[in-house]
C-alpha cells in the first residue's frame, strides 16, 4: 500500500444496532470509490460485521418472505467493498481484533477478512496518510 | 495552524457532551487553528431552523463552517431549506476529502 493514498478506519460498532455502522460503510465505499487503499481495524462488536453465518430472514409482521424482505447483511457489504477495491486495483485490508473475536466466538468471517491485534492497527495508522477512529457509543 | 474536521453524530438532544465538543472546536479556532463541523446521523436534527440548540447556534454565529450530511437529512425527511442559516448541506465525500488533505478528523 502506498502511504500517500492509504486511509485507515477503526471502529467498534456491531451490526444491526445503530446508524453508525451505516455511516462507516458509506465512508469506506467513498474512500474505495475514490481510489484510496483502505485499512479497516474492527474491534469490539464490529468484528461481527463480516460474520459469515449472517442470514436473511422473512418478516411475518409485514407478510414478506425472505426474498421479498431482502434484509441487508453487513457481511455482503464487506464482501462488496473487497470486490470493488480489487476491481479498481486497490487494496482493502479488513482486520478483526482477535481478542474481540475470541470473546464473542465470532471467528467465522467471510473470505478476505483477517485476524489481527491492536498492533496491526498501530502499523496501519503508521503507514497511512490519515486515520479516523470512530470509537464512541 | 492545524486543520480539523469535527464530526458530530449525536447532537445536543442526545448527548450531554456535544456541547463540550463544540466548545473544543471554538477553542481551537481561538488559538489559531481551522475547524469545520460536519453533522451526521441525528447530529443534523439540531441544525433545523427553530431548533433549540444553543451550543450549535453559537458556533454557527461565530462563523465556523457547519455542514450537514445530505443523506442524514434525507433519512429524516429534512430538506436543505429547513436548515438554520449558516448551515449548508454537504456529501459525506467531504470527510474523505479532508482526510486525504491531511486534516485531523475527530468523531463524536
Amino acid at each position: 500500500m502506498s502511504k500517500d493514498k492509504t486511509l485507515t478506519f477503526a471502529f467498534m460498532e456491531p451490526p444491526f444496532e445503530s446508524a453508525r455502522a451505516t455511516t462507516v460503510f458509506r465512508l469506506l465505499a467513498e474512500a474505495v470509490g475514490r481510489g484510496h487503499d483502505v485499512n479497516v481495524f474492527a474491534y469490539e462488536g464490529a468484528v461481527y460485521l463480516p460474520f459469515a453465518p449472517q442470514k436473511q430472514h422473512a418478516n411475518a409482521v409485514h407478510g414478506r418472505d425472505e426474498a421479498q424482505e431482502n434484509h441487508p447483511l453487513p457481511k455482503d457489504w464487506v464482501a462488496a467493498l473487497l470486490a470493488d477495491a480489487g476491481k479498481r486495483g486497490g487494496k482493502f485490508d479488513w482486520v478483526n481484533c482477535g481478542l474481540c473475536v475470541d470473546e464473542r466466538g465470532a471467528s467465522e468471517s467471510i473470505p478476505g477478512v483477517r485476524r489481527g491485534s491492536p498492533a496491526d492497527f498501530w502499523k496501519m495508522a503508521s503507514e497511512s496518510l490519515n486515520t479516523l477512529v470512530i470509537g464512541t457509543h | 495552524m492545524t486543520n480539523y474536521l469535527f464530526i458530530e453524530s449525536q447532537g445536543a438532544f442526545a448527548s450531554a457532551t456535544a456541547a463540550a465538543f463544540f466548545a473544543l472546536a471554538s477553542d481551537l479556532v481561538r488559538q489559531g487553528d481551522k475547524v469545520e463541523i460536519f453533522l451526521v446521523q441525528n447530529g443534523v436534527m439540531a441544525a433545523r431552523t427553530g431548533a433549540r440548540a444553543p451550543d450549535l447556534s453559537n458556533v454557527v454565529r461565530s462563523g465556523l463552517p457547519v455542514l450537514a450530511d445530505e443523506f442524514s437529512l434525507r433519512e429524516r425527511a429534512l430538506s436543505p431549506a429547513q436548515l438554520a442559516g449558516g448551515v449548508k448541506p454537504a456529501g459525506i465525500d467531504l470527510v474523505i476529502d479532508r482526510m486525504a488533505a491531511g486534516w485531523k478528523v475527530v468523531w463524536h
